[in-house]
């Protein structure tokens, strides 16, 4: 479909005598060689979009169940962890995602992430995206990342779960069990009195929720605590997934400030997890590979990073684990002097 | 049974007779506890206390009773607030 | 000394104070909890900076309370989650009553020496409940509110009318293809008359079995006399023939005497030898037959002491890898780490009694606790709520008497409750009360009180000592 701009998105039929061959919704094929430049993975059936000046994005890979629609980039919150890069918004963010979701088929819609900047700014955009792609499959499994601010307020709460139905799992970002450590972290004061009512309204119209806590130096001692008040506060949630940090962006930007070693937390972090099994309540490990984690834990950690994102150091090599491993952030800019191969599992 | 022969000098515009006794009771049932006023005072007598008791503390109970009240005139508002949104209009 | 007591005098300040509840520790700490069962330890100095207003902001005390919903900049959410965590402790003050005791026959085939609930001998002919009654206790049940039934069937012996409790399980399931409400069955049994019948029928149902064991042969043996056989001997015999074809284990529970107080830990040791995972143990009820006999009882602080000793036993073996917990403590344990409301209706706030859980003699009389139909039984009639076979359950629900007991044990109106910090996690029984004093209002000097506010305390004290291994082991004990 070819909008005003000079974008062109389109789905891939063909990959053949390195010639991608581009079909799209009401516009004519395309044809663009295949080089050395162009990102390596592209394969049958992905969408991509290609920019007047040539530039190729993958913007939806075919049989992944890490696709990621970017509903914006405007946020309104300054967390000190971030990893997204802050950039505005262009009107052709609207555009170009109406042209994905006309070139995405019940299919190709298993597994959907919809993250921004922070996508319940879109209020009525978000609504949409939610309507349109449970139309296309109503089957959808979708996760709608989010600080959870804006649902502080009721009718938007009861809105936003109306058009995600019973397929929508809602991530709600929690850093600390304390309002003040949140809010330093977030740099939004009042973000944690909001989010936290956001949470319980969210849970008054029945929606399924999952709670994010980013593992950083600001807030791995009191991740038992954390737990705890999980457990008093919000025992209703479906899941708490502890996530390892991504290096990048902001969070590179404040390295010294907010990184730690992973093995400093796992203490704080086994007692965290412990404690939340106790109360019935299931969590899991993102984001980190099994050298950095305690062998006791291992059975919560889930293979998260994309797989486009992920990669390895040399001496993983060596590594017995390598096979199953979530692997690292390639965006971090720098790594764990921690990791080391893993020759023996006793 | 030890017997306690503490005598305080309190003054009346900080501790409340109720405050005194009830501190006092809180010692045990049996206390015994001779009040008297003396101009801006009160005089406190203690005698026959389950417990043997020092001055400090006995202080100490009456001051807390003190607090307690106070704490309890000011969380009142908030009390109310808690209860009605829990129980709605019970 | 506590100055600077301007708690009156609001200041500007930049933090509101929640509602909350406080001690003095004897470590010189301060404990405080809110409204909903938040709670928190502050030193001294920390706790005179909370209530003058002058703590600072970031502090590791200001961090920690507000936290824990004691002190907040924001108002709503503190409020809300306040709020919901309150009403979750509380819901079953709306839920209708959610545990019948069904007082299936007067009779027993023992004779027990501290027991309260049957003055009948063995094979003496006694009381019994007839399909009449049976019908209408079932339909008064199935009247009730609550989604969540229990019924539980005690007497006496209650298998010695047990064609009467195979009638109400079949047509209580019967009036609940209608109802389509949760039902559960629990036989309150001493097992020494059990055949191979209603070992399946109480497997094909799954009839939860709660029994006595209260030691070793000879502990047991002392005060529990069965007329045909070593009753320790004959209940370990069908204990493993009731196991040996049921997938549900039998909870024993302990009543604790003089005779076992000092031996606990040979208590915990034969309960962990036949396999069980926990024990209940339940101090002396001070009525019928064991009001008559002071080689019985013991006094509160007596009581005290053994139940701690026999937790910190108890943790020691749990540190050796045994999986095993003491059932009280660990209720109360939950309700200190969750939010949530729980079916031990004994200590609650206000009182189960006549509100969660409703007693129906064998002649159809009801009664808001057990203690209340003894006491009938003895000749104090006061305490009957009135007859399922003249009455609907609403009306009954709705007596004086249930009304009283409800009024008189509302926290925040009982002195020494109101200000008491543990009063979220604890609970009165008025009937209790009223056995001892003539009245219903509780009294925070009474030997309850005191024995609760020390188990809760040690419960706290543990927590807040706990090393890794100790609080896994604590935390293993609430899921």
């Amino acid at each position: 479909m070819r909008a005003e701009q000079d974008f062109y998105v389109g789905k891939v039929r063909a990959i053949k005598n390195g010639i991608i061959t581009l079909a799209s919704k009401g516009a004519s094929k395309k044809r663009i060689p295949f080089s050395a430049e162009r990102p390596v993975s592209i394969e049958n059936g992905d969408i991509v979009l290609l920019t007047e000046t040539d530039d190729v994005h993958v913007l939806w890979r075919s049989h992944s169940k890490d696709n990621v629609i970017i509903i914006t980039n405007a946020c309104n919150q300054m967390c000190r962890y971030c990893p997204q890069p802050r950039t505005a918004d262009t009107f052709s963010n609207v555009a170009i995602n109406r042209a994905l979701l006309s070139n995405l088929e019940k299919k190709d819609i298993s597994f959907v992430t919809i993250t921004g900047g922070e996508p319940t700014l879109m209020h009525s955009a978000l609504i949409d995206l939610l309507k349109q792609l449970l139309k296309k499959n109503p089957l959808a499994s979708i996760a709608l990342l989010t600080n959870g601010m804006e649902f502080d307020d009721m009718s938007f709460a009861y809105e936003i779960v109306k058009a995600g139905k019973s397929q929508t799992r809602i991530c709600v970002s929690l850093h600390s069990d304390s309002p003040f450590i949140h809010d330093s972290i977030t740099g939004v004061p009042g973000s944690f009195e909001r989010t936290a009512l956001g949470l319980l309204n969210l849970h008054r119209t029945g929606a399924d929720i999952e709670l994010r806590v980013v593992l950083n130096r600001l807030n791995f001692e009191r991740l038992p605590d954390i737990a705890f008040s999980i457990g008093m506060n919000f025992p209703f949630v479906s899941h708490v997934a502890f996530m390892g940090l991504e290096l990048h962006a902001t969070a590179a930007y404040n390295a010294k400030e907010v990184w730690v070693d992973p093995p400093a937390y796992m203490n704080q972090l086994k007692r965290a997890i412990y404690q939340l099994q106790c109360r019935k309540i299931p969590s899991s490990i993102y984001n980190l590979p099994y050298c950095l984690v305690s062998k006791s834990l291992w059975a919560y950690m889930r293979d998260s990073i994309s797989g486009w994102k992920k990669t390895f150091l040399p001496l993983c090599d060596s590594c017995l684990m390598k096979a199953t491993c979530p692997g690292l952030f390639m965006t971090s800019i720098f790594q764990s002097p921690s990791i080391r191969p893993i020759k023996t599992i006793l | 049974m030890h017997i306690s022969n503490s005598s305080l000098r309190l003054l009346k515009a900080v501790y409340p007779l109720e405050a005194v006794r009830a501190a006092v009771l809180s010692i045990s049932i049996n206390t015994s506890c001779q009040i008297e006023a003396d101009g801006d005072y009160w005089i406190v007598v203690v005698k026959d206390a389950k417990e043997s008791i020092e001055n400090s503390e006995l202080l100490r109970r009456i001051d807390e009773f003190v607090l307690r009240k106070k704490l309890e005139e000011r969380f009142a508002s908030e009390r109310d607030a808690i209860f009605s949104l829990a129980f709605g209009k019970d | 000394m506590l100055e600077n007591q301007n708690a009156n005098t609001q200041k500007q300040s930049a933090y509101t104070l929640m509602p909350f509840s406080f001690e003095l520790l004897s470590s010189g700490d301060y404990f405080l909890s809110g409204l909903a069962g938040d709670f928190a330890f502050l030193s001294k100095n920390d706790f005179y900076a909370l209530v003058s207003d002058s703590l600072v902001i970031g502090s590791k005390a200001f961090i920690e309370l507000e936290a824990k919903k004691l002190i907040t900049r924001g108002k709503a959410a503190a409020r809300m989650m306040t709020a919901s965590a309150l009403l979750s402790r509380k819901m079953f003050t709306f839920s209708g009553p959610r545990l019948h005791i069904v007082v299936m026959t007067r009779g027993c085939n023992s004779h027990c020496d501290y027991c309260h609930a049957s003055s009948y001998s063995p094979g003496e002919k006694a009381p019994q409940m007839t399909i009449d009654i049976a019908k209408s206790v079932a339909k008064a049940i199935m009247s009730s509110p609550s989604r969540e039934i229990t019924v539980e069937f005690q007497g006496g012996e209650p298998v010695l009318s047990w064609d009467t409790v195979r009638f109400m399980i079949e047509y209580m399931r019967m009036l609940n293809i209608k109802a389509a409400k949760q039902i559960s069955f629990v036989l309150c049994t001493n097992l020494l008359m059990l055949n191979q019948e209603m070992v399946e029928y109480i497997s094909k149902r799954g009839i939860e079995v709660s029994t006595s064991l209260d030691g070793p042969a000879d502990l047991h043996d002392r005060h529990r006399h069965f007329p045909l056989a070593s009753a320790h001997e004959l209940f370990i015999k069908n204990l493993q023939f009731l196991e040996s074809e049921t997938s549900k284990k039998a909870s024993p529970l302990l009543t604790v005497t003089r005779t076992n107080l000092f031996q606990l830990r040979r208590v915990i040791d034969h309960y962990i030898e036949l396999g069980r995972n926990g024990i209940f143990i339940r101090p002396l009820n001070l009525f019928g037959r064991a009001a008559l006999d002071n080689t019985l009882g013991y006094s509160a602080e007596e009581f005290i002491e053994a139940y701690i000793d026999a937790l910190e036993y108890i943790l020691e073996i749990n540190k050796r890898g045994i999986e095993f917990r003491e059932f009280m403590a660990a209720l109360l344990l939950r309700r200190i780490l969750t939010p949530f409301d729980d079916g031990f209706v004994d200590l609650k706030f206000p009182a189960g009694a006549g509100l969660s859980v409703l007693v129906y003699d064998v002649n159809g009389d009801v009664y808001p606790s057990d203690e209340a139909r003894m006491m009938a039984a003895s000749g104090d009639t006061r305490l009957k709520m009135g007859n399922v076979q003249q009455m609907s359950l609403k009306d009954i629900r709705n007596s004086e008497i249930a009304r009283s007991i409800f009024k008189s044990s509302i926290p925040w109106l009982i002195p020494g409750c109101s200000s008491c910090p543990y009063s979220p996690y604890c609970g009165v029984d008025p009937i209790r009360v009223y056995s001892e004093t003539g009245d219903f209002m509780p009294f925070s000097e009474s030997s309850e009180c005191q024995k609760n506010r020390t188990i809760l305390r040690w419960l706290f004290d543990k927590l807040r000592k706990a090393d890794q291994n100790t609080e896994r082991i604590l935390y293993s004990w609430i899921a």
